[in-house]
């Protein structure tokens, strides 16, 4: 069963007095224990999708489709349904903790405010949240519990996020850029963590990153999303080896690697696009080296092919070429 | 640091360089770690006053004995994770910092005398110029992109209009950006644009070294690819020296020739490129090759245990 179903999500922000699409009917499941990487560049929508789930979205949006939580509609929900939501059942990570965590209270009392909320005791609470702590690799809990904010590194702080999130058991966490803003050595700590927790208690995640090679490295399927669409989903495991969509292609292959010099990187031609500038064709079109007449003109739908799901006119055609150009055999042309 | 270079006149070396900034207004006996940010005692960049400066409590090495030569039109990466002093250093070599000690040599000329005239100044100035990692922030506003490039040029050229002009028009195109984009301000550039334009402001001096403070970190990975093979580009047609500050150890490969590890303020391992990311002998370097992503790779846990749970009270 899924935990997490979005069924043609779009979703019309309010800019400058009229709506515009930023999101284009992404149809995404999450399964139990399952991680999805959600992966793009500025603009695609990937933040603005995970944060549609939790119907964060700033005033005035509109949202279409269907979003479903254990089959439960989250857009149906009323506000006391959408708050035991957001308690029990789903938990966000967001990218910059010192902006997430009120800086005025301690440690303790940020991790332990929604399980009291919840109506735990005040001492079972501090129990549940050292246990926590210890579990996301922070030893002496009791003293971190007492301090503020700005007496932890970002690393740290970035795993006290993680630790609030799995207090309240959720079935589902989205982690939107969790580790961006940390340093590499950082980073890979923080995903041992993550990664173990998620493992231990089947939770589903929604992982958002520009980073492809860490996506594909810590998460069981990629979603590719370009201009507010969803134009490819494969297994993380067959990404490299065969990246069914030009740009996913592109991406992996513009990338330097600390292992290799390339004479010249294959860069991806022009900007990535925002979700209002797409026209009629498929959106990637504009950037795209193997675009055709066809693909300026008829916007692809995006579907089931290979191990994977692809919205591209010619992936029969051009599948062996992608290959070669994401594992840099090829030039991206 | 290739030997053939050994008998050429560097064109940036720095020799023995160090900074310490004080800290000041930290009760003196309140830990360190409270007032200078979290992390830096236990890494051994705090420590407690030893000298007199009249309101200081403490000390941080930001940089601490840091000594390199970069031969003319070679490309030398000084790679660090935060709070290395990679970016202090930098600031150090274009001038925004004075070095406690040590010495700034660029094309053989010691820059780290302190009282001198404004042309000298400009000179120094026009000899190294920087670029930095965010180009929202680093362009003014309310300057369009030919003022912004026109202005560079008639602070450091004697030059006419017409011979400004042409440069400007030559330096858009060197770095990739159309003609119509001279008359536009910085807002209706991307990020990407940007910072081709920051490019070209440093360009327009002519400089001998060109600093780069993480120039491509804030970009989208397409965009970063173009910018990377533009600053190849460049360095092949002006024979220009980098400097590459980075975190980014994908892109130290691409860039550099050489490169320096440098962690708490000090080098901890030197030398070419190829040879430190392929067989790097010091535990920090292999530590940090070691958690970058990549096909089949597993997140494990590998800073030390006293980074990873912070510095004890």
């Amino acid at each position: 069963m899924n935990v997490l179903e979005l069924d043609a999500l779009a979703v019309d922000l309010l800019v400058e007095g009229r709506l515009s699409r930023v999101i284009h009917e992404v149809t995404l499941n999450v399964a139990e224990s399952q991680a999805v990487g959600l992966v793009g560049e500025s603009g695609a929508g990937k933040s603005m999708t995970s944060r549609a789930v939790m119907r964060l979205l700033p005033a005035g949006a509109v949202i279409h489709g269907d979003i479903r939580f254990w089959g439960r509609s989250v857009l149906a929900m009323d506000t006391g349904q959408l708050r035991a939501f957001r308690l029990r059942d789903a938990a966000m990570i967001f990218q910059d903790p010192r902006a997430h965590i009120n800086p005025v209270r301690t440690i303790g009392d940020f991790l332990t405010e929604a399980l009291l909320e919840r109506g735990e005791s005040r001492h079972r609470a501090d129990a549940i949240v050292s246990g926590l702590l210890s579990a996301v690799g922070i030893t002496d809990a009791a003293r971190r519990m007492r301090q503020y904010p700005h007496e932890l590194s970002g690393g740290l702080l970035q795993r006290v996020m993680i630790a609030a999130a799995l207090a309240i058991e959720p079935k589902l966490l989205l982690a939107d850029e969790p580790t961006t803003a940390l340093d590499v050595t950082t980073q890979s700590d923080v995903m041992v963590n993550l990664g173990t927790q998620r493992r231990e208690r089947r939770l589903a995640m929604l992982f958002i990153t520009h980073d492809l090679e860490l996506a594909a490295a810590v998460c069981d399927r990629i979603a590719v999303m370009y201009a507010g669409y969803l134009v490819e989903d494969s297994p993380a495991a067959s990404l490299h080896a065969e990246a069914l969509h030009p740009y996913t292609a592109g991406l992996l292959a513009s990338r330097p690697s600390p292992s290799a010099r390339s004479r010249r990187l294959a860069a991806i031609p022009g900007r990535p696009l925002s979700a209002f500038e797409a026209g009629d064709g498929c959106v990637f079109a504009s950037r795209c080296p193997f675009a055709v007449d066809r693909c300026r003109a008829e916007r692809p739908m995006l579907r089931e092919f290979a191990s994977g799901r692809v919205a591209c006119h010619r992936v029969e055609e051009i599948r062996g070429r992608l290959s070669a150009v994401a594992s840099g055999t090829a030039a991206y042309e | 640091m290739s030997d053939k270079a050994a008998d050429v006149v560097p064109a940036l070396q720095v020799e023995r360089l160090r900074k310490v900034f004080p800290i000041r207004g930290a009760r003196r006996d309140a830990p360190a770690e409270v007032s200078a940010g979290p992390g830096l005692l236990g890494r051994g960049l705090i420590t407690r006053r030893r000298g007199t400066r009249p309101g200081a409590s403490a000390e941080l090495v930001a940089v601490d004995d840091v000594s390199f030569a970069v031969p003319p039109g070679r490309s030398l990466a000084v790679v660090g994770e935060s709070g290395s002093g990679k970016t202090t250093v930098a600031r150090m070599i274009v001038g925004l910092e004075r070095p406690t000690q040590g010495r700034i040599l660029v094309a053989g000329r010691e820059r780290s005398w302190r009282h001198v005239s404004s042309r000298e100044r400009r000179r120094r100035a026009r000899e190294v110029q920087i670029i930095f990692q965010d180009p929202y922030s680093s362009l003014d506003p309310r300057q369009t992109v030919r003022k912004c490039l026109d202005e560079a040029l008639r602070l450091h050229f004697d030059w006419n209009g017409d011979r400004r002009n042409a440069r400007v028009e030559e330096l858009l195109e060197q770095v990739g950006l159309a003609r119509r984009q001279a008359d536009t301000l910085p807002r209706a550039l991307s990020g990407g644009q940007r910072q081709r334009v920051a490019i070209a402001r440093a360009l327009a001096c002519e400089p001998r070294v060109l600093v780069c403070d993480e120039a491509v970190a804030s970009l989208d990975v397409s965009i970063q690819a173009q910018v990377l093979n533009l600053m190849s580009d460049i360095r092949d047609v002006t024979g220009v020296t980098y400097l590459f500050i980075s975190h980014d150890l994908a892109v130290v490969r691409q860039v550099s020739d050489d490169v320096i590890v440098m962690r708490t303020g000090h080098v901890v391992e030197s030398g070419p490129t190829e040879q430190v990311l392929e067989s790097p002998q010091h535990p920090y370097t292999k530590r940090l090759l070691a958690a970058i992503p990549r096909p089949g790779w597993r997140p494990t846990a590998i800073s030390d245990a006293a980074e990873s749970t912070g510095p004890a009270a």
